[in-house]
């Protein structure tokens, strides 16, 4: 009698399972996210910000078949613990659909398990790890360009156009970094292979937090190295960069998109770095004329016009449109019966978009949404794209 | 690069971040003799100085030199504040309490830093405009030798302030014997407030020497502190010279350690150097066995 | 003793503003301790005119130190009952620095030696509320006069000096401040008897010249020597004063402090505690 009952509700749930999903109402879906409001890394909350903002946008134009757009935000203060609190509080007492962004690594590696065991889709993770689309599950759809794709765009870059034969790297000694030197070393060997004369230099790492970095900077210019790939955090890139000024080395500098610090930017060792970046970029960065116009449409009408106090922040801003893009995407195609299980098939079934913020957006093979990065090259009157989009 | 044009870079460039270790080890040690503090606020204090540094010189547009005397000085008030606030209140604590204490006070001032002067990365400008000077095959930065020579006349001064003036003397008695400082009716009071001021103020050189080389933000002196601690320890948590020695070597060795032996090591390279100092000489290269007073 | 009352005594004559007959130091019914609790000193009084040297005798743990301390203002919230008096103004849980001022150096039992410092920053240190430098050279060069052998250690640091050379430091220091009493916890410690000789003769003079010092000692007969009154403090409490010739000839005194035998002064195998019995 027992199992004759789980059977009827068995059934009764697979027959109105739309109505079961949580977060979502005829008039709503809600949707969750973290980010460091308060703390070290306190400037990445504009990417929580850009998220609100994009969703009033859509909202404002009607939302998705009749549903607002809305987003349940708690600040973690770059902290994995509070992390781990706030997801499963945004999970079991407000209920999410699905989360959207979330920064940083560890705090994602943090909140994965909890996310992945509540079976909630996670679109837009805000790091570069490739341990969230390897580990997806179905679940996770990335974004960001991982750290291994970067240096290897970066390499090849600085190997067939700018012609470097002694490239080195300088990482920090943890999975981010790790993962640069492995894109180094595996697209090294393919050039090598390809009768490139090329060689590695020299890996360079430094522990987390360290701040004497003249070993390092001799250390490479001792190897003699023409270009560095910098898979470092900004204190330490700023670090590195004074102490080869002061060995007068000028080597070509290519840095992740991590780097991409204000505070970095202005030092004036940085001339002429490279920076990558996964996302199209607005004229207020890239200056007039050289944006792209979808980011400068977006930038003006979502940062812009609702949230004109990160307009000052304009890449962090137009990233947070970017991680939550694949979402709105999928909510549109998944149709008026929401259902997460329809949210992923919409999302899986993205292939080769090319009208948002990346330049080719597609999860038909795979859950690493986006292979492709732009090279911008630090000049006196600011970041100039110096390449095309670069794809793996 | 010949063989000495290598020793030479590694000295200067040891020199130059070896100056920062050893004004935070003199600021440390100038505290731990005369009070038995352990002061982990110490790196908050000279970032606080910092701040005041970049505030003026970016949103009053003082010139350099002014800003960073007005920081120095503000520094030293904070600093001798605090012992008046906080530390004299707490008199009859343990050595522990006041260790306690002065953690608290770290995250206290870490967190004033970010609410008055937020999180994000800022850019200190250095002391002179840099130039590279060239010496048998070495490149010299101006900068690094402005750094390690402001660093020098920041020490002479300590020790022209401890050895020359009444102060000074009263402040090397008070460390030695407080009880009997106070016995013979010094200012035993002003005496400390002045110890923590002094330390203060180093700390704030130590900063604003070492933030044009990074970037200011709340967390900037975390490693330069623990560098410090072991610089004082290397040297004797007494000494006043033995916390100069330490700073240096220890800059100048943690280059070679990376350069000769592994980068990775040369991270832990620091507390290992702890931890044979400890176990070989445990008063540290020019300290002194102390003799526990009843 | 009779040198005295040739030699003239600034504190007597009334030039500083205190008028004659002044005590330097009055204690009345003082009582002190330490911790609230424990109680040392269970009610003392004490006059100490200028220019006189007052010897205090009592055994370990009579409360000597206890007595100085408080009277320099070294015990917080002591004493707890009775009065402290400095040249007739009160001085009762005053600031030890505003005691200092008023006139009284105190040299501590163990010397209180800065051990890195040098013979002659200790010196200096001892006048640190002075602002007359020739004043400081004349006295520094006086006080060589006193101490030669300090003359010729300048430049060494007190910490390598002999005990002998350090009570001399100790009390030349004091003398720094140009105190109006000098009060000196057990200078004889530990030291070989020439040496106590040579201190106690520097004692006498500096008191010849017209300072008033307060001895605390268990070598009575040193003290009771150069002494012109004394008081006996046992169990907190003073059980006998009087001139230094009195207690010299007090039974008591001679058997418990100036260790002459209450009969024959034969060595005996065997002695039989006699209880001490004052008044």
């Amino acid at each position: 009698m027992k199992r004759l009952l789980a059977l009827v509700t068995l059934g009764a749930v697979l027959a109105f399972g739309h109505a079961q999903d949580p977060g979502v109402t005829d008039t709503q879906v809600l949707i969750g996210n973290w980010g460091p409001q308060s703390g070290p890394a306190a400037a990445w909350g504009t990417v929580g910000t850009a998220v609100d903002a994009y969703f009033q946008y859509i909202n404002d134009q009607g939302g998705i078949h009749g549903r607002q757009l809305v987003l349940a935000t708690r600040d973690d203060g770059y902290d994995p613990a509070r992390t781990v609190a706030a997801v499963r509080e945004l999970i079991d007492r407000e209920g999410v659909f699905a989360f959207v962004a979330g920064v940083g690594t560890a705090n994602g590696l943090a909140a994965m398990p909890l996310i992945q065991r509540a079976g909630v889709p996670w679109i837009g993770p805000a790091t570069g790890s490739e341990e969230f689309a390897e580990n997806s599950n179905g679940l996770i759809f990335a974004t960001f360009t991982d750290y291994e794709v970067e240096a290897i765009l970066m390499t090849r870059h600085a190997v067939t156009e700018l012609g470097s034969k002694n490239i080195a790297i300088f990482y920090q000694n943890d999975g981010y970094g790790q993962a640069g030197l492995r894109g180094l070393e595996a697209e090294i060997e393919r050039l090598r292979a390809e009768g490139h004369d090329v060689t590695v230099g020299d890996r360079v790492s430094y522990e987390r937090g360290t701040t004497n970095l003249g070993v390092q900077a001799l250390r490479l210019r001792g190897a003699g190295a023409d270009s560095v790939l910098m898979f470092s955090d900004p204190t330490a890139a700023a670090n590195l960069v004074n102490e080869f000024q002061r060995l007068d080395y000028k080597p070509q500098m290519l840095a992740t998109v991590t780097l991409l610090d204000p505070s970095l930017l202005s030092n004036p060792g940085m001339q002429g770095a490279l920076f990558s970046v996964f996302l199209r970029l607005p004229s207020v960065i890239v200056g007039e004329g050289n944006g792209d116009p979808i980011a400068d449409a977006l930038y003006r009408d979502v940062i812009v016009a609702y949230a004109p106090q990160i307009a000052a922040d304009p890449f962090r801003a137009l990233a947070g449109i970017a991680f939550a893009e694949p979402l709105v995407l999928a909510l549109e195609a998944a149709g008026p019966d929401l259902t997460r299980a329809g949210l992923v098939a919409a999302l899986e079934q993205i292939d080769g978009y090319q009208d948002g913020l990346y330049h080719n957006l597609s999860f038909a093979n795979g859950y690493k949404g986006n292979n492709s990065v732009m090279l911008l090259q630090v000049t006196p009157q600011g970041l100039r794209p110096v390449s095309g989009w670069l794809e793996l | 690069m010949s063989g000495f044009a290598d020793l030479l870079q590694v000295l200067v460039s040891g020199a130059s971040v070896g100056s920062v270790y050893a004004l935070v080890a003199l600021g440390l040690v100038l505290l731990y003799r005369t009070t038995r503090i352990l002061n982990f606020a110490h790196g908050d204090l000279g970032v606080l100085g910092t701040f005041v540094a970049y505030t003026l010189l970016r949103q009053l547009d003082l010139p350099f030199g002014l800003s960073f005397l007005l920081a120095l000085a503000a520094a030293g008030a904070i600093g001798g504040l605090v012992y008046l606030l906080l530390v004299r209140p707490a008199k009859n604590q343990s050595e522990l309490g006041l260790l306690i204490l002065t953690l608290g006070l770290a995250l206290a001032l870490g967190g004033l830093d970010a609410l008055l002067f937020g999180t994000d990365n800022k850019v200190v400008p250095t002391l002179v405009a840099d130039r590279i000077v060239r010496l048998g095959g070495a490149s010299l930065s101006l900068v690094s030798l402005v750094t390690a020579a402001f660093g020098v006349v920041l020490m002479l001064a300590l020790w022209a302030l401890l050895g020359f003036t009444k102060l000074g003397v009263a402040m090397r008695a008070v460390a030695q014997r407080e009880d009997v400082a106070e016995a013979m009716g010094l200012p035993v009071k002003r005496v400390l407030v002045a110890t923590w001021a002094a330390s203060a103020v180093l700390a704030a050189a130590a900063a604003l020497l070492f933030a044009p080389t990074t970037l200011l933000n709340p967390t900037m002196m975390l490693d330069p502190l623990s560098k410090g601690f072991v610089a004082a320890v290397i040297g004797g948590m007494n000494s006043l010279p033995g916390a100069v020695v330490g700073g240096y070597l220890l800059g100048v060795l943690e280059l070679l350690v990376g350069i000769y032996v592994s980068l990775e090591f040369k991270a832990s390279f620091a507390f290992l150097v702890v931890v044979l100092v400890l176990v070989l000489r445990p008063h540290g290269l020019l300290g002194r066995a102390e003799v526990k007073r009843v | 003793m009779s040198a005295l009352a040739s030699v003239p005594r600034p504190g007597s004559s009334g030039a500083l503003g205190v008028p004659a007959g002044t005590p330097l130091l009055e204690l009345r019914t003082v009582e002190s301790g330490y911790h609230k609790q424990l109680r040392v000193l269970k009610g003392v009084s004490l006059k100490l005119m200028p220019g006189t040297c007052v010897a205090v005798l009592g055994s370990n743990g009579a409360g000597k130190s206890t007595m100085l301390k408080t009277v320099m203002g070294l015990i917080d919230d002591e004493p707890r009952k009775g009065t402290v008096r400095v040249m007739g103004r009160d001085m009762t849980r005053a600031d030890t620095e505003r005691i200092s001022q008023a006139g009284i150096a105190y040299v501590v039992e163990d010397r209180g030696m800065f051990p890195d410092l040098t013979v002659g920053e200790s010196l200096r240190l001892g006048a640190y509320h002075r602002n007359d430098r020739a004043e400081v050279r004349a006295d520094l060069e006086r006080i060589f006069g006193y101490f030669p052998r300090l003359a010729e250690r300048q430049k060494q640091a007190s910490g390598t000096l002999s005990g002998g050379e350090q009570q001399m430091l100790a009390i030349a220091r004091a003398l720094m401040s140009r105190p109006k009493l000098l009060m000196l916890d057990e200078p004889s410690l530990g030291l070989a008897p020439l040496l106590v000789e040579e201190i106690f003769g520097v004692i006498r003079e500096i008191n010849r010249s017209g300072m008033g010092i307060l001895l605390v000692e268990q070598n009575a007969n040193q003290a009771l020597a150069i002494a012109d009154y004394g008081y006996v403090l046992e169990g907190g409490r003073f059980v006998l004063e009087g001139s230094a010739e009195e207690l010299r000839s007090n039974e008591n005194v001679q058997e418990f402090y100036l260790g002459v035998r209450a009969d024959d002064g034969e060595p005996r195998l065997h002695v039989r505690r006699r209880r001490r019995r004052w008044n």
